[in-house]
């Protein structure tokens, strides 16, 4: 296909035009480097996600999982891949058709705009210094892996277990971790404040807080799991390093983890855009184009497609501040034309999370047709969604929620540490902050009375239900620990210990 | 800033050092757990189940904190009522089709479900017959039921024309009434109407496989295990190549007997090993069964290379009775690296089948070996074999 046949000089005719239009719209991404990459290259950085990245048998794994899955057209290749560096780096696959690439290219400046201008991105990551950053982690590892002294099997070990933790990160991104030492002061600070004016309205045991333990570790919980093992548990200096050198590589990627839905929504509303700006375009662009486009926002199905949800959500801000219809003028006060604005400041400062919350609107919950459901056991035993809420006045809200619990940081449970005994017996105690939602903890997932019935009968639990691989994640952390954890859960409203020793057995402690 | 080309430089080799890992520790996993392997999957047999095969994917698992399945999920697109159920499908969608948990702990199984005719395709397409098994692929005729080509008033019932009947007895009945005749009585005889097939002769291949495997004490089931994955390939190119293929599975020990596909791939017998033996039974079934005026026959055997020496001499006089029979004859000696049995060292002296067979090389263009160590293996050393040939007729061809 004539489509096919373009060269770099194409290419480059095309990127300056795309710039210009990205520069009337104001948009300022970070300048990008564009690099053409064939199949096997692509599959490589999307395994790796950084040009340069050390050494894991995991990263291994997405590529041939890819790999095999693309081979039976299970899953497409991406056309492109950015990365979040100053100047950005683009990988683009070598056999896109030229519209694609255009395509292409005016989606990377979108990403790269918003990498360039939201506050987590902006704030949290040092895009300037990313590449030597992961660079230098490749050769620590790397030095690590040629240390005679250190055996191949124990870096591994201390990876799997590092990467088990790795989305644990704390919740509030940006909070600066805090030495213990500030962090004793601002706690004892924190008692010696003069009692406040209303303070003799509240009840009496906030009155008068619990005494400090000074000498507790942690002192407050702590949610940086990686972190504290680092600096608790009883390691060699390189095994703190690959701890810490995980927690920092996760953090790079925690505003991404963030903003998945605002970031893809607002690469491909301005593609869309920047596209139907460009002047002078063949007219079999615009056909490549609506195929393209069109595969690219299709609604997700039993998921959220964050192109889809976000793209949406973008097109929805700048209509209702760009042009509100009479209502909103007069019950916001909107005078209209303020797209542009208003775009820019949420873009400067919203994550998925409040994203969701603030402009995933009723009306648009019904015209994406978005519906909350759960799994469910049937009578019959068969397994089956159940749709709970649509959208109507009484879902909306429902939804919306349930949306918002599938973004961000709420992908993950949130763990921390609350006591590591560090003065008695070195028990980690860890515990789940539940959140209406249960961990995945028994394999097959049984009602805990039937759990409970198997270990009255049994006295632990064998053959066919185990302790699913939360079990395998705290032997991961007690490898790390060297003492026995337990784990503080709700299961089935009730409470629930997971706790594993010191020979990695793992038991169960109901109510 | 820049637009490059990057894509003529040698790809990263970051990856292959990490895939390679991968490999191994599934290896190590699947080596462990093996038996269960070989049992839950029926290679041979998937086609039998509304020709669908199940490819895994498998992948070491990486273990995470996750939530339980009963969390609030949001999906898009389609209406629904509050309260309607779904399916939920082979896997958990939110998971990329993973196979449902429970099933495999421990392991990480991507179910992949396709067609055998894709797995076919993908497997096949650039590879055809070899010359030198084109050249014999016999046509035989066969009687065709073609298509319906008319109405008759005779047939098996089971061909009853419905409407040809009910009309034949609405023509009769008015002409009867016209006539002041009786009134409707029903069908009789006369009415029935039926279709007419025509009966063709058509041109057909047929095709027989005959898997011949040691099942001695040595083949353990990591052999065996690579045995069965090179004769479903085999069977499978056979196949789609012919429209009609059998299969014939003989094991032999120190004796040999024809068995079916279940014993075939799940029976572990002690004793010596006299490869002849198998032999002589497929040259039985070849006479009895399988004329090679009417079928193509593809002999295969697969053993870990170990015979009782003095059977070596008997192993030649059978082995060339049956290349002159069959299309292809061919030689497979399984050394798996994980198996708990060295294979024979070339060192020691002690021929195995593969160099007993050898010499017959030069003489029988339609003999075939393969070696196989891992599952990886086994396709390329398909490949090989299938193209070699096709090559060597080629040069044949040029001179």
């Amino acid at each position: 296909m004539a489509l096919h046949d373009w060269t770099i000089a194409d290419l480059e005719a095309w990127d300056r035009r795309v710039r210009e239009v990205v520069q009337s719209f104001r948009l300022t991404p970070y300048p990008v480097d564009f690099r053409i990459y064939d199949y096997e290259q692509m599959l490589d950085m999307h395994a790796y996600h950084m040009p340069f990245r050390y050494s894991h048998w995991s990263f291994g794994k997405t590529y041939d999982v890819q790999r095999t899955l693309k081979h039976f057209e299970l899953t497409s290749l991406a056309y492109e891949m950015v990365v979040n560096t100053n100047p950005a780096q683009a990988f683009c696959w070598r056999d896109n058709s030229l519209p694609l690439h255009v395509l292409v290219m005016a989606h990377v400046y979108g990403h790269s705009d918003f990498f360039a201008n939201n506050v987590w991105f902006r704030t949290l990551t040092n895009a300037a210094g990313a590449l030597e950053l992961f660079r230098a982690h490749a050769d620590e590892i790397a030095a690590y892996s040629e240390d005679p002294s250190i055996p191949f099997d124990r870096i591994e070990a201390l990876m799997d277990a590092a990467h088990a933790l790795m989305f644990h990160r704390p919740r509030i991104l940006g909070r600066r971790r805090e030495t213990p030492q500030r962090q004793r002061a601002r706690l004892v600070e924190s008692r010696r404040a003069e009692p406040g004016e209303w303070d003799h309205l509240k009840p009496r045991d906030e009155r008068v807080p619990p005494p400090l333990e000074l000498d507790r570790v942690p002192l407050e919980p702590d949610e940086d799991l990686l972190r504290f093992l680092a600096e608790y548990a009883p390691l060699q200096d390189w095994e703190r390093r690959v701890l810490e050198i995980v927690a920092k590589e996760s953090d790079y990627f925690m505003p991404n983890v963030a903003t998945k839905v605002m970031n893809e929504g607002w690469a491909t509303f301005w593609h869309d855009r920047i596209f139907h700006a460009l002047p002078e375009r063949p007219a079999e662009f615009d056909v490549e184009y609506a195929d393209k486009m069109s595969g690219v926002v299709v609604p997700g199905g039993l998921r959220m497609n964050p192109y889809h949800i976000g793209w949406h959500i973008w097109t929805d801000i700048y209509r209702r501040w760009e042009d509100p219809d009479p209502q909103e003028r007069h019950d916001w006060g909107r005078r209209g034309g303020e797209g542009l604005e208003k775009l820019f400041e949420v873009r400067d400062t919203e994550d998925d999370a409040s994203f969701i919350a603030n402009y995933l609107t009723d009306e648009l919950i019904a015209r994406l047709k978005l519906f909350r459901y759960q799994w469910a056991r049937e009578a019959d035993g068969q397994s089956v969604y159940r749709v709970l809420d649509v959208p109507d006045p009484e879902g909306y809200e429902k939804i919306r929620r349930a949306a918002v619990m599938q973004v961000g940081n709420n992908l993950f449970p949130m763990l921390r540490v609350i006591d590591a005994n560090y003065y008695h017996d070195r028990t980690l105690i860890l515990e789940h902050v539940h959140d209406g939602r249960d961990l995945k903890i028994f394999e097959p997932e049984l009602p805990l009375r039937d759990v409970r019935a198997i270990l009255r009968e049994k006295g632990e639990l064998s053959g066919e239900v185990l302790v699913s691989e939360t079990g395998e994640v705290l032997k991961h952390i007690q490898s790390i620990w060297k003492n026995p954890l337990v784990l503080q859960t709700r299961y089935d409203g009730t409470l629930l210990a997971l706790r594993c020793d010191r020979e990695k057995r793992i038991t169960v402690e109901i109510g | 800033m820049s637009i490059r080309d990057y894509s003529r430089e040698s790809a990263g080799q970051r990856a292959g050092r990490d895939r390679k890992r991968h490999r191994d520790k599934c290896r190590e996993a699947i080596r462990q757990g093996l038996a269960r392997l070989v049992a839950e999957q029926d290679i041979i047999g998937a086609d039998r189940k509304g020709k669908k095969a199940s490819f895994r994917i498998r992948a070491f698992p990486e273990f995470r904190f996750t939530f339980g399945r009963k969390t609030d999920a949001v999906g898009s697109g389609s209406s629904q009522k509050r309260g309607d159920t779904f399916r939920t499908g082979k896997g958990d969608p939110r998971k990329g089709g993973r196979a449902q948990a429970g099933s495999d702990p421990g392991d990480d199984v991507y179910e992949v479900e396709v067609t055998l005719e894709d797995v076919d395709a993908f497997l096949f397409d650039d590879l055809e017959l070899p010359d030198f098994l084109v050249k014999q692929l016999r046509q035989i005729p066969v009687p065709d039921r073609g298509g319906m080509t008319g109405i008759t008033r005779h047939g098996a019932l089971s061909r009853l024309h419905r409407r040809g009947t009910v009309r034949t007895r609405l023509r009769r009945t008015q002409a009867e009434e016209f006539a002041g005749g009786a009134a409707d009585d029903g069908f009789i005889d006369d009415d029935l109407r039926f279709r007419r097939l025509s009966e063709r002769v058509r041109m057909a291949s047929n095709a027989v496989l005959i898997c011949m495997m040691d099942v001695s004490g040595s083949m353990d089931d990591s052999k065996k295990f690579l045995a069965r994955v090179f004769f479903w390939i085999l069977y499978r190119f056979v196949q789609s190549k012919y429209e009609h293929a059998e299969l014939v599975f003989i094991t032999h020990h120190a004796t040999a007997r024809e068995v079916n596909e279940e014993e075939f791939f799940h029976t572990m017998e002690s004793g010596g090993t006299i490869v002849s033996s198998a032999y002589e039974l497929a040259l039985e079934t070849i006479a009895h069964r399988y004329s090679p005026d009417e079928w193509n026959i593809y002999a295969f055997h697969i053993s870990d290379g170990d015979n009782w020496q003095d059977d070596n001499r008997h192993v030649i006089e059978t082995a060339r009775k049956l290349l002159e029979c069959c299309n292809l004859f061919g030689y497979g000696q399984v050394n798996p690296t994980d198996s708990f049995y060295f294979p024979v060292a070339p060192s020691m002296q002690w021929s195995t089948v593969f160099d007993v067979l050898r010499p017959l090389e030069g003489e029988f263009p339609n003999i075939g070996f393969v070696k196989i160590e891992t599952k990886e293996d086994v396709y390329p050393q398909f490949r090989e074999l299938m193209t070699r040939e096709k090559v060597k007729g080629v040069r044949h061809g040029a001179s």
